[in-house]
């Protein structure tokens, strides 16, 4: 038998026969896929926008990851003095007897604040 | 354009590469709703409604398998639809079928041969079906109607010559195309 030779005539029930029919057809399938097709597009072009953001952030966030490194490597956590005698109020730029005030729970008087005062400048 | 570029751009929301996969696969598509159905009016519903899922689950096929991928989904979907219709009234039909622009004398022409098409087709297996509309209608060769419906070449020419002596049985002279003429 000839497959190709011997085939059956099904032109009468081809959905493609009638072109009209069939691209209005096609045009019922695009229109009821429109909004799967328009959410694709825009996850799309959110998914390229954030790749677009994500490396410079990435650079940004390595940045300060390596300066806040280096910065917390001078001083001590818990703002005891290191082997530098450098602490965290020190490296912030505080005076010695400031940062023994903020240190200790208490407070200056207001005779040594005065005092402090005049020897920071 | 090959399917694995198509599919890569429908995933993309790409609507012209999306149409394009609807105008290549409709009449395969067809074929088996067709097969599964007996009816050309559900068998257009299937096919609209597996094209729409096919879109929303197309990141799950070998891109370049996508027909046969394509054409389960519409067994499922008419499986389903059968499966629907046992238990209500058919549903109404799809405004497409309904506003498909229709042309009242060349329907009138071929309605006697597409009931007795019909007909006939109905008298077959449901794989018989499948194997000769997908081969004498799309055109698909043995090997690519095996991959796609799981069953080897060997079988669908076996499916194909059974399906073919029983059409002409019933139809006879009408069932054969002459395609030395085209």
């Amino acid at each position: 038998m000839n497959d190709d030779a011997d085939r059956i005539d099904f032109r009468a029930i081809d959905p493609t026969g009638d072109g009209e029919r069939f691209d209005a057809t096609v045009a019922a399938i695009m229109a009821a896929a429109g909004p799967e097709l328009a959410d694709r597009r825009y996850s799309q072009d959110a998914l390229g926008q954030l790749a677009g953001w994500w490396r410079p952030l990435l650079a940004a966030a390595a940045v300060t990851a390596i300066v806040a490194i280096a910065t917390l490597a001078g001083v001590d956590p818990d703002g005891r003095e290191t082997q530098s005698g450098t602490g965290i109020a020190e490296a912030l730029g505080m005076s010695e007897q400031v940062a023994t005030w903020v240190r200790s729970s208490e407070g200056p008087d207001p005779a040594e604040l005065l005092l402090t005062l005049e020897d920071d400048r | 354009m090959p399917d694995a570029s198509l599919v890569q751009r429908a995933r993309r929301g790409d609507a012209a590469a999306f149409e394009a996969l609807v105008r290549r696969y409709y009449r395969a598509a067809y074929s088996v709703a067709l097969a599964r159905l007996g009816t050309a009016m559900d068998a257009e519903d299937v096919c609209q409604d597996a094209f729409i899922r096919a879109l929303e689950r197309i990141e799950d096929p070998d891109p370049a398998r996508f027909a046969a991928w394509l054409l389960q989904i519409v067994r499922n979907r008419a499986h389903n639809y059968r499966a629907y219709q046992r238990i209500r009234e058919a549903k109404p039909l799809d405004e497409v079928s309904a506003a498909g622009v229709e042309n009242p004398s060349r329907d009138a022409e071929r309605s006697e041969l597409r009931t007795a098409l019909e007909a006939a087709l109905g008298e077959l297996s449901e794989v018989q079906r499948e194997v000769v509309l997908l081969h004498d209608m799309e055109g698909w060769k043995h090997r690519e109607i095996g991959d796609a419906l799981g069953i080897s070449e060997g079988m669908s020419r076996q499916h194909l010559m059974m399906a073919r002596r029983a059409l002409r049985e019933r139809l006879g002279v009408r069932a054969v195309e002459e395609y030395g003429d085209e």
